[in-house]
């Protein structure tokens, strides 16, 4: 087991620091000390159920959004170049933190709207921007996610009408259309095919240049093509922490399959 | 086991059956006994037809005076009960706390078992206490009638709204949290308008409820001669009423064959909401996921 690598406070998107999750009394996370670095994708690995996706949701508080859920700790993210807390003092409003912290879902979740309208409609509501001024907007983030030329043709269909590779896509678009500052994939290729599972892969690896990336993997070989920094959770504590070199060691000598898996 | 796989089988089977003959025996009475008397002379008697529609000259006897008393009863009754109906079901469904959601869930579910007849009786006590305090000139009227057919239906809306909102999947909340929209925005923009086929549903319950209704106007402003509806204050006709008061009171056989005319072109009047407003509900439907 590796000590935990120590990342310098300028170049963190997101640290916790103690974070305890419970949803109805079960404690999920044990006190979670993580910092997560900018600009690089930054991927958790661990087993099903250890607690991966409550840690991801903690940063954009969507925790708060099912029944039951206590939670204490710190935890910052970095907003327009500033660490701030996502609760208490200094925090920024929850809808604001929510729209520059993006969140992507294991299964696409298109709105039940038009192509065109899963992107404007939460730029016209989050960010008070007139239709055209969205409109403007919209190949860009499409462009962004490679569906641009795949739907410019039916921008008015239904987003559902999509394949769930392209649904996928379009909810990256959406997120990334808000301008994050930090953008969190919950196991983002688990619902679709080898092949747009790697269409989204590449987009992710160069999405980096824009926006800090914290995805949640199963996939030990989506982790090894993609982390720049990986952090390993068992039962609800981090475990150990590798950077690209180590966890690419750590792969080939199996030692990583060994205590987390 | 297979025993009673065939039973309810047959079961299904033959309540479906029962639905379609009651339905289908009780159209072709009406209209075998309706469809004679329905004609021009039926709505507008010896008045010239825009002459009554322009309320130039008065109808005496035909239903057109009770038609136009309906239609306005409907349309004011609406007006009352849409906005409560939908709001109250959008914060049972998306606001309210657990204990709020029980209580008023309760309230609602008493005024949903009301007799409409009750009903009718309360709008009566209602007008006689407004009469002994603030309102000395009140009188039975369209406006204290609308009123209490709002109330009738307004379990109805409510019940609808609140459903169709829950039966949404829990993940469309839960996507536009993350997309930072807030809670107002989320109701009004993604959730409303995906239940709104099902609020639909509720409204043309709720119409054909308040165009059929009897006991409550009966009681609250309705009357057999009033001619065109003069404003909210004024008594008028309605044709339920006017049903009522044909059967019970008519005098040969050619008033009770007006009165099977009037009863099968209620059938229609309502039979052609619900068609209208099915027609609204996919038109929406298609503006809304192409807007």
């Amino acid at each position: 087991m590796s000590e935990m690598n120590k990342i310098p406070t300028d170049s963190i998107c997101a640290c916790t620091c103690g974070l305890r999750v419970s949803f109805g009394g079960r404690e999920i996370l044990h006190g979670i000390d993580a910092s997560f670095p900018a600009n690089r994708v930054s991927v958790i690995l661990g087993r099903s159920g250890c607690g991966k996706s409550t840690l991801l949701r903690s940063l954009n508080r969507l925790n708060e959004c099912f029944d039951g859920c206590r939670s204490e700790g710190d935890i910052s993210v970095r907003i327009s170049g500033t660490l701030v807390p996502v609760t208490g003092n200094g925090a920024p409003p929850l809808t604001e933190l929510r729209r520059r912290v993006g969140m992507v879902f294991q299964s696409p979740n298109p709105l039940p709207v038009s192509i065109r309208r899963n992107i404007t409609l939460p730029l016209e509501l989050t960010l008070s921007l007139r239709r055209s001024q969205a409109e403007d907007l919209l190949e860009e983030a499409l462009t962004l996610t490679g569906l641009w030329n795949e739907v410019k043709d039916r921008l008015d269909a239904p987003a559902q009408s999509l394949s769930g590779g392209q649904q996928q896509r379009l909810c990256l678009a959406r997120a990334l259309a808000l301008k994050p500052d930090l953008l969190l994939l919950d196991e983002p290729t688990a619902s679709l095919d080898r092949v747009a599972a790697q269409k989204v892969e590449e987009m992710i690896c160069s999405l980096k240049e824009h926006v800090s990336i914290i995805m949640v993997s199963h996939s030990l070989q989506q982790a090894a093509n993609l982390a720049d920094y990986a952090l390993v959770i068992v039962e609800g504590r981090t475990l150990c922490d590798f950077d690209r070199p180590g966890l690419k060691n750590a792969l080939d000598d199996g030692s990583l399959v060994k205590i987390a898996f | 086991m297979k025993m009673r796989d065939a039973v309810l089988s047959f079961l299904g089977c033959a309540s479906f059956a029962f639905v379609v003959f009651g339905a289908g025996a009780l159209t072709v009475f009406l209209f075998m006994r309706g469809l004679p008397a329905l004609d021009l002379r039926l709505f507008f008697d010896d008045t010239p037809p825009l002459q009554a529609i322009f309320a130039m000259r008065p109808v005496w006897d035909g239903i057109w005076p009770a038609m136009a008393g309906t239609l306005s009863l409907l349309v004011v009754t609406m007006l009352l009960a849409l906005p409560l109906g939908v709001s109250c079901g959008v914060y049972l469904a998306c606001f309210a706390s657990a204990r709020e959601r029980e209580w008023i869930g309760e309230c609602v579910d008493v005024l949903a078992g009301i007799p409409s007849i009750v009903m009718g009786l309360f709008g009566l006590e209602l007008i006689v206490v407004l009469r002994r305090t603030v309102l000395p000139q009140g009188t039975t009227c369209l406006l204290l009638a609308s009123v209490c057919l709002a109330l009738l239906v307004l379990p109805t809306l409510i019940a609808a709204t609140r459903a169709s909102l829950e039966a949404l999947p829990a993940r469309l909340s839960l996507t536009a949290d993350a997309l930072g929209l807030t809670k107002v925005q989320t109701v009004r923009h993604l959730l409303l308008p995906a239940a709104g086929p099902g609020i639909l549903g509720g409204v043309v319950l709720a119409m054909g409820r308040a165009t059929e209704d009897t006991a409550v106007i009966m009681l609250t402003g309705a009357v057999a001669n009033a001619g065109l509806p003069a404003g909210l204050t004024a008594k008028f006709e309605a044709l339920p009423f006017k049903i009522f008061y044909t059967a019970a009171q008519y005098t040969g056989p050619e008033e009770l064959a007006r009165g099977f005319g009037t009863a099968l072109f209620l059938l229609l009047l309502s039979e052609s909401l619900i068609v209208c407003a099915k027609l609204l509900q996919q038109r929406l439907l298609r503006r809304w996921s192409r807007a």
